[in-house]
Protein backbone atom coordinates (compact mmCIF):
# COMPACT_ATOMS: atom_id res chain seq x y z
CA UNK A 1 0.00 0.00 0.00
CA UNK A 2 1.25 3.54 -0.48
CA UNK A 3 1.22 6.37 1.46
CA UNK A 4 -1.88 7.22 0.04
CA UNK A 5 -3.98 4.16 2.32
CA UNK A 6 -3.98 6.24 5.35
CA UNK A 7 -7.06 9.00 3.73
CA UNK A 8 -9.77 7.70 5.46
CA UNK A 9 -12.20 7.81 2.38
CA UNK A 10 -15.18 6.34 5.02
CA UNK A 11 -16.13 6.87 8.39
CA UNK A 12 -18.75 4.72 9.77
CA UNK A 13 -19.30 5.83 13.78
CA UNK A 14 -21.59 4.33 16.17
CA UNK A 15 -24.32 3.17 13.66
CA UNK A 16 -27.00 1.51 14.58
CA UNK A 17 -30.09 0.08 12.52
CA UNK A 18 -33.25 -1.64 13.39
CA UNK A 19 -36.61 -3.60 11.75
CA UNK A 20 -39.03 -2.60 13.84
CA UNK A 21 -38.40 -3.50 17.22
CA UNK A 22 -35.41 -5.77 16.33
CA UNK A 23 -31.98 -4.42 15.92
CA UNK A 24 -30.16 -5.46 13.30
CA UNK A 25 -26.61 -3.74 13.81
CA UNK A 26 -25.74 -1.87 17.08
CA UNK A 27 -23.21 0.47 17.48
CA UNK A 28 -21.24 -0.28 14.98
CA UNK A 29 -17.75 1.69 13.74
CA UNK A 30 -15.18 1.20 11.07
CA UNK A 31 -13.55 2.87 8.44
CA UNK A 32 -12.17 2.76 4.96
CA UNK A 33 -9.10 3.91 3.32
CA UNK A 34 -8.40 5.51 -0.07
CA UNK A 35 -7.85 2.87 -2.42
CA UNK A 36 -8.10 -0.03 0.39
CA UNK A 37 -10.44 -3.28 -0.35
CA UNK A 38 -12.34 -4.30 2.61
CA UNK A 39 -14.57 -7.24 3.40
CA UNK A 40 -16.90 -7.27 5.83
CA UNK A 41 -17.52 -10.44 7.06
CA UNK A 42 -20.18 -12.77 9.04
CA UNK A 43 -22.37 -15.90 8.74
CA UNK A 44 -26.25 -15.30 8.13
CA UNK A 45 -27.96 -12.30 10.30
CA UNK A 46 -24.77 -11.18 11.63
CA UNK A 47 -26.37 -7.78 9.85
CA UNK A 48 -23.98 -7.33 7.00
CA UNK A 49 -27.08 -6.61 4.20
CA UNK A 50 -28.24 -4.13 6.73
CA UNK A 51 -25.06 -2.29 7.41
CA UNK A 52 -24.67 -2.08 3.37
CA UNK A 53 -28.46 -1.20 2.83
CA UNK A 54 -27.44 1.74 5.89
CA UNK A 55 -24.63 3.11 3.34
CA UNK A 56 -26.65 2.65 0.21
CA UNK A 57 -29.86 4.87 1.71
CA UNK A 58 -32.19 1.95 1.30
CA UNK A 59 -32.12 1.49 5.13
CA UNK A 60 -32.55 4.20 7.66
CA UNK A 61 -30.40 4.24 10.14
CA UNK A 62 -31.36 4.87 14.06
CA UNK A 63 -28.48 6.30 15.11
CA UNK A 64 -24.38 7.22 14.41
CA UNK A 65 -23.01 8.90 11.79
CA UNK A 66 -21.57 8.03 8.32
CA UNK A 67 -19.03 10.47 6.71
CA UNK A 68 -17.65 10.15 2.89
CA UNK A 69 -14.66 11.75 1.89
CA UNK A 70 -15.15 14.03 5.17
CA UNK A 71 -18.74 14.75 4.43
CA UNK A 72 -22.13 13.63 5.95
CA UNK A 73 -23.29 10.83 3.80
CA UNK A 74 -26.89 12.09 2.54
CA UNK A 75 -29.60 10.03 2.91
CA UNK A 76 -31.28 9.22 -0.56
CA UNK A 77 -29.50 6.53 -2.87
CA UNK A 78 -29.80 8.32 -5.76
CA UNK A 79 -27.61 11.52 -4.01
CA UNK A 80 -25.33 8.55 -2.51
CA UNK A 81 -24.63 7.68 -6.23
CA UNK A 82 -23.92 11.51 -7.12
CA UNK A 83 -21.11 12.00 -4.04
CA UNK A 84 -19.44 8.70 -5.92
CA UNK A 85 -20.38 5.42 -4.15
CA UNK A 86 -21.50 2.80 -6.37
CA UNK A 87 -23.69 -0.02 -4.80
CA UNK A 88 -23.64 -3.65 -6.28
CA UNK A 89 -26.67 -5.26 -4.67
CA UNK A 90 -27.23 -8.57 -3.44
CA UNK A 91 -29.03 -11.16 -5.91
CA UNK A 92 -27.24 -9.11 -8.94
CA UNK A 93 -30.84 -7.04 -9.58
CA UNK A 94 -30.24 -7.03 -13.34
CA UNK A 95 -32.81 -5.24 -15.33
CA UNK A 96 -33.77 -8.25 -17.06
CA UNK A 97 -36.16 -6.46 -19.81
CA UNK A 98 -33.20 -4.15 -21.08
CA UNK A 99 -30.29 -5.53 -22.77
CA UNK A 100 -26.86 -5.60 -21.30
CA UNK A 101 -26.21 -2.55 -22.79
CA UNK A 102 -28.98 -0.54 -21.57
CA UNK A 103 -28.44 -1.86 -18.02
CA UNK A 104 -25.08 -0.06 -18.68
CA UNK A 105 -26.11 2.44 -19.80
CA UNK A 106 -28.51 3.13 -16.13
CA UNK A 107 -25.57 2.66 -14.52
CA UNK A 108 -24.05 6.06 -15.93
CA UNK A 109 -27.86 7.81 -16.00
CA UNK A 110 -26.19 10.89 -13.51
CA UNK A 111 -23.14 11.26 -15.97
CA UNK A 112 -23.32 13.63 -19.12
CA UNK A 113 -19.75 13.18 -20.35
CA UNK A 114 -20.47 11.51 -23.43
CA UNK A 115 -17.03 10.78 -24.28
CA UNK A 116 -15.83 9.27 -20.95
CA UNK A 117 -19.25 7.39 -21.05
CA UNK A 118 -18.00 5.69 -24.16
CA UNK A 119 -14.78 5.23 -22.84
CA UNK A 120 -15.55 3.72 -19.72
CA UNK A 121 -18.05 1.14 -21.81
CA UNK A 122 -14.73 0.33 -23.48
CA UNK A 123 -12.96 -0.26 -20.15
CA UNK A 124 -16.12 -2.46 -18.61
CA UNK A 125 -15.95 -4.48 -22.13
CA UNK A 126 -12.20 -5.07 -21.92
CA UNK A 127 -13.11 -6.23 -18.03
CA UNK A 128 -15.92 -8.55 -19.09
CA UNK A 129 -15.72 -9.50 -23.19
CA UNK A 130 -18.62 -11.83 -22.26
CA UNK A 131 -20.74 -8.44 -22.14
CA UNK A 132 -19.18 -7.21 -25.64
CA UNK A 133 -20.26 -10.25 -26.74
CA UNK A 134 -23.77 -9.84 -25.78
CA UNK A 135 -24.57 -6.19 -25.63
CA UNK A 136 -28.02 -6.64 -27.22
CA UNK A 137 -29.79 -9.25 -25.64
CA UNK A 138 -31.72 -9.10 -22.76
CA UNK A 139 -30.18 -8.52 -19.27
CA UNK A 140 -32.47 -11.50 -18.11
CA UNK A 141 -31.11 -14.11 -20.78
CA UNK A 142 -27.49 -14.10 -19.05
CA UNK A 143 -26.18 -16.57 -16.92
CA UNK A 144 -26.03 -16.12 -13.26
CA UNK A 145 -21.89 -15.45 -13.78
CA UNK A 146 -22.44 -12.98 -15.97
CA UNK A 147 -25.06 -11.16 -14.54
CA UNK A 148 -22.91 -10.50 -11.78
CA UNK A 149 -20.20 -9.38 -13.89
CA UNK A 150 -23.34 -7.15 -15.63
CA UNK A 151 -24.32 -5.54 -11.84
CA UNK A 152 -20.54 -4.75 -11.36
CA UNK A 153 -19.48 -3.09 -14.88
CA UNK A 154 -23.02 -1.03 -14.03
CA UNK A 155 -21.53 -0.04 -10.68
CA UNK A 156 -18.56 0.77 -12.44
CA UNK A 157 -20.49 2.91 -15.22
CA UNK A 158 -20.74 5.48 -12.59
CA UNK A 159 -17.15 5.82 -12.57
CA UNK A 160 -17.83 5.58 -8.43
CA UNK A 161 -14.69 6.59 -6.11
CA UNK A 162 -15.76 3.68 -4.35
CA UNK A 163 -17.61 0.51 -4.99
CA UNK A 164 -19.84 -1.58 -2.49
CA UNK A 165 -20.63 -5.12 -3.48
CA UNK A 166 -23.18 -7.80 -1.75
CA UNK A 167 -22.09 -10.87 -1.45
CA UNK A 168 -21.09 -10.98 -5.43
CA UNK A 169 -20.16 -14.47 -4.90
CA UNK A 170 -23.52 -16.09 -4.01
CA UNK A 171 -24.95 -18.86 -5.89
CA UNK A 172 -22.12 -18.52 -8.55
CA UNK A 173 -19.39 -21.55 -9.49
CA UNK A 174 -16.10 -21.57 -7.79
CA UNK A 175 -14.32 -20.37 -11.06
CA UNK A 176 -17.00 -17.81 -11.39
CA UNK A 177 -16.06 -16.62 -8.14
CA UNK A 178 -11.97 -16.61 -8.58
CA UNK A 179 -12.47 -14.56 -11.83
CA UNK A 180 -14.79 -12.05 -10.03
CA UNK A 181 -12.34 -11.69 -7.02
CA UNK A 182 -9.31 -11.00 -9.82
CA UNK A 183 -11.85 -8.63 -11.37
CA UNK A 184 -12.12 -6.62 -7.68
CA UNK A 185 -8.12 -6.97 -7.19
CA UNK A 186 -7.36 -4.90 -10.72
CA UNK A 187 -10.54 -2.48 -9.96
CA UNK A 188 -8.86 -1.51 -6.34
CA UNK A 189 -5.55 -1.20 -8.67
CA UNK A 190 -7.20 1.32 -11.13
CA UNK A 191 -7.49 3.28 -7.87
CA UNK A 192 -11.43 2.57 -6.98
CA UNK A 193 -12.15 2.03 -3.09
CA UNK A 194 -13.90 -1.29 -2.43
CA UNK A 195 -16.07 -2.38 -0.02
CA UNK A 196 -16.40 -5.59 0.33
CA UNK A 197 -19.71 -7.69 1.88
CA UNK A 198 -19.37 -11.68 1.73
CA UNK A 199 -20.08 -14.80 3.64
CA UNK A 200 -17.02 -16.25 1.39
CA UNK A 201 -14.83 -15.82 4.46
CA UNK A 202 -11.79 -17.21 2.77
CA UNK A 203 -12.03 -16.18 -1.03
CA UNK A 204 -12.81 -12.47 0.73
CA UNK A 205 -9.79 -12.87 2.64
CA UNK A 206 -7.28 -13.65 0.41
CA UNK A 207 -8.42 -10.59 -1.64
CA UNK A 208 -9.04 -7.92 0.70
CA UNK A 209 -6.62 -5.48 2.87
CA UNK A 210 -8.04 -5.93 5.84
CA UNK A 211 -11.34 -6.91 7.01
CA UNK A 212 -13.85 -6.93 9.57
CA UNK A 213 -15.64 -9.66 11.19
CA UNK A 214 -19.51 -9.24 11.99
CA UNK A 215 -21.58 -11.42 14.32
CA UNK A 216 -25.39 -10.81 15.49
CA UNK A 217 -25.15 -6.76 14.94
CA UNK A 218 -21.35 -6.21 16.16
CA UNK A 219 -17.83 -5.90 15.09
CA UNK A 220 -16.08 -8.45 17.13
CA UNK A 221 -12.73 -8.67 15.26
CA UNK A 222 -10.60 -6.70 12.52
CA UNK A 223 -8.14 -7.08 11.52
CA UNK A 224 -5.68 -7.52 7.93
CA UNK A 225 -6.64 -10.40 5.38
CA UNK A 226 -3.58 -12.54 6.16
CA UNK A 227 -3.95 -12.11 9.98
CA UNK A 228 -7.45 -13.16 9.77
CA UNK A 229 -6.82 -16.11 7.15
CA UNK A 230 -4.29 -17.52 9.85
CA UNK A 231 -6.71 -17.37 12.86
CA UNK A 232 -8.03 -20.52 13.16
CA UNK A 233 -10.37 -19.79 16.24
CA UNK A 234 -11.97 -17.13 14.09
CA UNK A 235 -13.13 -18.94 10.90
CA UNK A 236 -14.54 -21.90 13.53
CA UNK A 237 -16.46 -19.50 15.74
CA UNK A 238 -17.74 -17.10 13.30
CA UNK A 239 -17.15 -17.92 9.61
CA UNK A 240 -17.03 -21.61 9.35
CA UNK B 1 -64.13 14.13 -48.88
CA UNK B 2 -64.88 11.76 -45.90
CA UNK B 3 -68.45 10.56 -44.30
CA UNK B 4 -69.42 12.05 -41.05
CA UNK B 5 -69.43 7.94 -39.75
CA UNK B 6 -65.41 7.49 -41.08
CA UNK B 7 -64.35 11.09 -39.30
CA UNK B 8 -66.33 9.80 -36.21
CA UNK B 9 -64.32 6.36 -36.30
CA UNK B 10 -60.86 8.68 -37.10
CA UNK B 11 -61.62 10.83 -34.29
CA UNK B 12 -62.14 8.42 -31.68
CA UNK B 13 -59.52 6.12 -32.57
CA UNK B 14 -56.98 8.81 -32.23
CA UNK B 15 -58.50 10.78 -29.28
CA UNK B 16 -58.47 7.16 -27.35
CA UNK B 17 -54.69 6.47 -29.19
CA UNK B 18 -53.48 9.91 -27.38
CA UNK B 19 -55.06 8.82 -24.03
CA UNK B 20 -53.77 5.13 -24.36
CA UNK B 21 -50.22 6.39 -25.49
CA UNK B 22 -49.72 8.18 -21.80
CA UNK B 23 -51.07 5.09 -20.13
CA UNK B 24 -48.13 3.23 -21.64
CA UNK B 25 -45.74 5.65 -20.41
CA UNK B 26 -47.00 5.34 -17.63
CA UNK B 27 -47.79 1.62 -17.49
CA UNK B 28 -46.08 -0.02 -19.83
CA UNK B 29 -42.43 1.66 -19.55
CA UNK B 30 -43.13 2.46 -15.59
CA UNK B 31 -44.90 -0.49 -14.28
CA UNK B 32 -47.33 2.09 -12.67
CA UNK B 33 -50.99 1.15 -12.88
CA UNK B 34 -53.46 3.86 -12.80
CA UNK B 35 -57.12 3.50 -13.40
CA UNK B 36 -57.79 7.23 -13.09
CA UNK B 37 -56.79 8.55 -16.37
CA UNK B 38 -60.55 9.19 -17.56
CA UNK B 39 -60.38 11.47 -14.51
CA UNK B 40 -57.88 13.29 -16.20
CA UNK B 41 -59.17 13.20 -19.67
CA UNK B 42 -62.47 14.92 -17.68
CA UNK B 43 -60.40 17.44 -16.46
CA UNK B 44 -59.01 18.35 -19.74
CA UNK B 45 -62.08 18.01 -21.42
CA UNK B 46 -63.91 20.32 -19.20
CA UNK B 47 -61.34 23.10 -19.15
CA UNK B 48 -60.41 23.08 -22.78
CA UNK B 49 -64.56 23.43 -23.39
CA UNK B 50 -65.00 25.84 -20.42
CA UNK B 51 -61.47 28.08 -22.19
CA UNK B 52 -63.18 27.75 -25.37
CA UNK B 53 -67.11 28.92 -24.72
CA UNK B 54 -66.64 31.06 -21.82
CA UNK B 55 -63.04 32.70 -21.96
CA UNK B 56 -63.31 32.31 -26.03
CA UNK B 57 -59.73 31.01 -26.20
CA UNK B 58 -58.48 30.03 -29.49
CA UNK B 59 -58.89 26.22 -29.87
CA UNK B 60 -55.00 25.06 -29.66
CA UNK B 61 -54.79 27.20 -26.46
CA UNK B 62 -57.94 25.79 -24.87
CA UNK B 63 -56.67 22.05 -25.66
CA UNK B 64 -53.13 23.24 -23.88
CA UNK B 65 -55.34 24.86 -20.73
CA UNK B 66 -57.03 21.39 -20.50
CA UNK B 67 -53.99 19.37 -20.92
CA UNK B 68 -51.83 21.70 -18.31
CA UNK B 69 -54.64 21.66 -15.81
CA UNK B 70 -54.59 17.83 -15.68
CA UNK B 71 -51.17 17.61 -15.91
CA UNK B 72 -51.31 20.25 -12.43
CA UNK B 73 -53.30 17.91 -11.10
CA UNK B 74 -51.50 15.14 -11.58
CA UNK B 75 -48.80 16.71 -10.39
CA UNK B 76 -50.62 17.56 -6.94
CA UNK B 77 -51.99 14.27 -6.67
CA UNK B 78 -49.06 12.30 -7.47
CA UNK B 79 -46.80 14.27 -4.18
CA UNK B 80 -49.33 12.08 -2.51
CA UNK B 81 -49.99 9.18 -3.65
CA UNK B 82 -46.64 8.29 -6.04
CA UNK B 83 -44.79 6.67 -2.75
CA UNK B 84 -47.76 4.33 -2.37
CA UNK B 85 -46.79 0.98 -3.73
CA UNK B 86 -48.68 -1.24 -6.60
CA UNK B 87 -52.02 -2.03 -5.66
CA UNK B 88 -52.65 0.85 -2.88
CA UNK B 89 -51.33 3.87 -5.78
CA UNK B 90 -53.80 2.14 -8.36
CA UNK B 91 -56.97 2.21 -5.38
CA UNK B 92 -55.94 6.00 -4.88
CA UNK B 93 -55.99 6.48 -8.91
CA UNK B 94 -59.22 4.80 -9.12
CA UNK B 95 -61.01 6.80 -5.74
CA UNK B 96 -59.44 9.85 -7.58
CA UNK B 97 -61.11 9.54 -10.85
CA UNK B 98 -64.22 8.81 -9.66
CA UNK B 99 -64.00 11.77 -7.24
CA UNK B 100 -63.59 13.99 -10.11
CA UNK B 101 -66.60 11.72 -12.51
CA UNK B 102 -68.80 12.91 -9.26
CA UNK B 103 -67.82 16.44 -8.48
CA UNK B 104 -68.38 17.18 -12.20
CA UNK B 105 -71.96 15.93 -11.61
CA UNK B 106 -72.61 17.78 -8.78
CA UNK B 107 -70.79 21.55 -9.89
CA UNK B 108 -73.87 22.04 -11.58
CA UNK B 109 -73.76 25.74 -12.28
CA UNK B 110 -70.04 25.74 -13.40
CA UNK B 111 -70.25 22.01 -15.66
CA UNK B 112 -74.10 21.54 -16.53
CA UNK B 113 -74.07 18.85 -13.92
CA UNK B 114 -75.39 15.29 -15.32
CA UNK B 115 -77.52 17.56 -18.05
CA UNK B 116 -73.95 18.11 -19.14
CA UNK B 117 -72.24 20.85 -20.94
CA UNK B 118 -72.82 21.97 -24.29
CA UNK B 119 -72.25 24.59 -27.02
CA UNK B 120 -68.67 23.63 -27.39
CA UNK B 121 -67.50 24.73 -31.26
CA UNK B 122 -66.09 21.90 -32.92
CA UNK B 123 -63.34 22.33 -33.86
CA UNK B 124 -61.51 18.87 -34.27
CA UNK B 125 -61.88 17.71 -37.28
CA UNK B 126 -60.42 14.62 -38.21
CA UNK B 127 -57.44 16.07 -39.79
CA UNK B 128 -56.56 17.57 -36.50
CA UNK B 129 -57.08 14.55 -34.53
CA UNK B 130 -54.66 12.82 -37.10
CA UNK B 131 -52.06 15.20 -36.64
CA UNK B 132 -52.22 15.56 -32.73
CA UNK B 133 -52.32 11.62 -32.76
CA UNK B 134 -49.11 11.51 -34.67
CA UNK B 135 -47.21 14.37 -32.66
CA UNK B 136 -48.34 12.74 -29.49
CA UNK B 137 -46.62 9.64 -30.89
CA UNK B 138 -43.46 11.68 -31.94
CA UNK B 139 -43.28 13.19 -28.45
CA UNK B 140 -44.19 9.82 -26.50
CA UNK B 141 -41.37 8.32 -28.57
CA UNK B 142 -38.91 11.14 -28.14
CA UNK B 143 -39.34 10.60 -24.29
CA UNK B 144 -39.41 6.69 -24.08
CA UNK B 145 -35.47 6.91 -26.13
CA UNK B 146 -34.60 9.46 -23.81
CA UNK B 147 -32.33 8.99 -20.93
CA UNK B 148 -35.67 9.75 -18.82
CA UNK B 149 -37.42 6.69 -20.83
CA UNK B 150 -34.51 4.75 -19.74
CA UNK B 151 -34.83 5.64 -16.00
CA UNK B 152 -39.15 4.56 -16.77
CA UNK B 153 -37.70 1.18 -18.12
CA UNK B 154 -35.04 0.78 -15.31
CA UNK B 155 -37.70 1.41 -12.20
CA UNK B 156 -40.31 -1.10 -14.19
CA UNK B 157 -37.67 -3.70 -14.05
CA UNK B 158 -36.11 -3.51 -10.80
CA UNK B 159 -37.50 -0.29 -8.58
CA UNK B 160 -34.41 -1.22 -5.65
CA UNK B 161 -31.46 -1.54 -8.45
CA UNK B 162 -32.54 1.38 -10.20
CA UNK B 163 -32.52 3.30 -6.61
CA UNK B 164 -29.08 2.00 -6.33
CA UNK B 165 -27.87 3.43 -9.52
CA UNK B 166 -28.68 6.73 -8.97
CA UNK B 167 -32.16 6.70 -10.64
CA UNK B 168 -34.11 9.44 -7.99
CA UNK B 169 -37.22 6.94 -8.17
CA UNK B 170 -39.89 9.46 -7.09
CA UNK B 171 -39.01 11.93 -9.20
CA UNK B 172 -39.04 9.97 -12.20
CA UNK B 173 -42.36 8.17 -11.08
CA UNK B 174 -43.80 11.56 -10.88
CA UNK B 175 -42.89 12.70 -14.04
CA UNK B 176 -43.78 9.41 -15.67
CA UNK B 177 -47.81 9.87 -13.98
CA UNK B 178 -48.23 13.80 -14.85
CA UNK B 179 -47.00 12.79 -18.62
CA UNK B 180 -49.91 10.58 -18.81
CA UNK B 181 -52.06 12.42 -17.60
CA UNK B 182 -50.86 15.59 -20.01
CA UNK B 183 -51.68 13.13 -22.69
CA UNK B 184 -55.24 12.05 -20.92
CA UNK B 185 -55.80 15.88 -20.87
CA UNK B 186 -55.62 16.92 -24.36
CA UNK B 187 -57.38 13.84 -25.56
CA UNK B 188 -60.18 15.01 -23.03
CA UNK B 189 -59.56 18.47 -24.56
CA UNK B 190 -60.12 17.24 -28.54
CA UNK B 191 -62.69 14.71 -27.44
CA UNK B 192 -65.16 17.83 -26.11
CA UNK B 193 -64.35 19.92 -29.13
CA UNK B 194 -65.78 16.92 -31.37
CA UNK B 195 -68.73 16.11 -29.15
CA UNK B 196 -69.76 19.52 -28.38
CA UNK B 197 -71.68 18.19 -25.45
CA UNK B 198 -69.61 16.25 -22.89
CA UNK B 199 -70.76 14.76 -19.52
CA UNK B 200 -69.48 13.67 -16.68
CA UNK B 201 -70.55 9.58 -17.59
CA UNK B 202 -68.25 9.77 -20.84
CA UNK B 203 -65.26 9.90 -18.54
CA UNK B 204 -66.49 6.90 -15.57
CA UNK B 205 -64.40 4.16 -14.20
CA UNK B 206 -65.31 1.86 -17.53
CA UNK B 207 -63.28 4.16 -19.44
CA UNK B 208 -60.26 4.09 -17.06
CA UNK B 209 -60.73 0.26 -17.31
CA UNK B 210 -60.83 0.84 -21.40
CA UNK B 211 -57.61 2.59 -21.16
CA UNK B 212 -55.80 0.06 -18.66
CA UNK B 213 -56.97 -2.83 -21.09
CA UNK B 214 -56.06 -1.23 -24.30
CA UNK B 215 -53.13 -0.45 -23.17
CA UNK B 216 -51.96 -4.22 -21.81
CA UNK B 217 -53.70 -5.63 -24.91
CA UNK B 218 -51.04 -3.43 -27.12
CA UNK B 219 -48.55 -4.78 -24.73
CA UNK B 220 -47.09 -3.29 -22.51
CA UNK B 221 -43.66 -1.77 -22.92
CA UNK B 222 -44.55 -0.64 -26.48
CA UNK B 223 -45.49 2.49 -28.21
CA UNK B 224 -46.63 0.70 -31.53
CA UNK B 225 -48.22 -1.73 -29.27
CA UNK B 226 -50.71 0.86 -27.58
CA UNK B 227 -51.46 2.29 -31.32
CA UNK B 228 -52.09 -1.21 -32.09
CA UNK B 229 -54.22 -2.15 -29.34
CA UNK B 230 -56.52 0.88 -29.41
CA UNK B 231 -57.58 0.34 -33.33
CA UNK B 232 -58.38 -2.98 -32.19
CA UNK B 233 -60.10 -2.14 -29.06
CA UNK B 234 -61.65 0.90 -30.86
CA UNK B 235 -62.42 -0.81 -34.29
CA UNK B 236 -63.68 -4.15 -33.39
CA UNK B 237 -66.79 -3.12 -32.13
CA UNK B 238 -67.45 -0.97 -35.09
CA UNK B 239 -66.79 -4.34 -37.35
CA UNK B 240 -69.15 -6.12 -35.35
CA UNK B 241 -71.73 -3.31 -35.44
CA UNK B 242 -74.11 -5.40 -37.35
CA UNK B 243 -74.22 -8.37 -35.06
CA UNK B 244 -75.47 -5.03 -32.22
CA UNK B 245 -76.13 -6.87 -28.87
CA UNK B 246 -73.35 -9.96 -29.84
CA UNK B 247 -70.49 -7.52 -30.36
CA UNK B 248 -69.44 -6.70 -27.11
CA UNK B 249 -69.47 -10.70 -27.17
CA UNK B 250 -66.91 -10.88 -29.55
CA UNK B 251 -65.03 -7.80 -28.07
CA UNK B 252 -64.81 -10.00 -24.87
CA UNK B 253 -63.65 -13.03 -26.69
CA UNK B 254 -60.84 -10.95 -28.25
CA UNK B 255 -59.60 -10.06 -25.13
CA UNK B 256 -59.28 -12.90 -23.27
CA UNK B 257 -57.90 -14.97 -26.88
CA UNK B 258 -55.17 -12.04 -26.51
CA UNK B 259 -54.50 -12.62 -23.03
CA UNK B 260 -54.17 -16.41 -23.36
CA UNK B 261 -51.92 -16.90 -26.59
CA UNK B 262 -50.04 -13.56 -26.30
CA UNK B 263 -49.51 -13.08 -23.05
CA UNK B 264 -47.33 -10.13 -22.69
CA UNK B 265 -50.07 -8.18 -25.20
CA UNK B 266 -49.84 -8.28 -29.05
CA UNK B 267 -46.61 -6.18 -28.81
CA UNK B 268 -45.08 -7.12 -25.31
CA UNK B 269 -41.82 -5.32 -25.09
CA UNK B 270 -41.19 -4.75 -28.76
CA UNK B 271 -41.59 -1.56 -31.26
CA UNK B 272 -42.99 -2.14 -34.54
CA UNK B 273 -39.56 -2.43 -36.36
CA UNK B 274 -38.20 -4.62 -33.91
CA UNK B 275 -41.07 -7.11 -35.20
CA UNK B 276 -40.37 -6.59 -38.52
CA UNK B 277 -36.64 -8.06 -37.88
CA UNK B 278 -38.19 -10.52 -36.18
CA UNK B 279 -39.93 -11.74 -38.69
CA UNK B 280 -37.73 -11.31 -41.51
CA UNK B 281 -34.87 -12.89 -39.46
CA UNK B 282 -36.78 -16.04 -39.04
CA UNK B 283 -37.73 -16.16 -42.75
CA UNK B 284 -34.00 -16.02 -43.53
CA UNK B 285 -33.19 -18.87 -41.10
CA UNK B 286 -36.01 -20.73 -42.17
CA UNK B 287 -35.14 -20.41 -45.67
CA UNK B 288 -31.27 -21.64 -45.34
Amino acid sequence: MSEKSHDTILKVDHLSAAYGGIRAIDDISFYVNKGEIVAMLGANGAGKSTLLKCLSGEHKRSAGEISFNGQPLPGHCHQIVERGVSIVPEGRQIFYKLTVLENLMVGCCQRDDKEGIQKDLEMVYKMFPRLEERKAQFGGLLSGGEQQMLAIARGLMARPKMLMLDEPSLGLAPIIVNQIMETLKSIAESGTTILLVEQNAKKALELCDRAYVMNVGHIVMEGSGKELLADENLMQAYLG
Amino acid sequence: MINSFYEGIIVTCCVNIIAVLGMSVLTGFTRLFSFGNAGFMAIGAYTAAICSVQFHLPFFLAIICGAVAAGIIAYLLGSLTIRLRGDYFLISCLGFGECVRVLFLYLRNITGGAVGYTGIPYRTTWVVALVCAVAAFIIAWNLIHSRFGQAFSAIRENEVAAAANGIDVVKYKKMSFVFSAVFAGWAGGLYAHYLQHITPVLFNLPKSCELVITTVLGGLGSLTGSVLGTLVVQLLPEFFRKFSEYRMLAYGIAVVLVILLRPAGLMGYMEFPDLIRKITKKKSTGGA
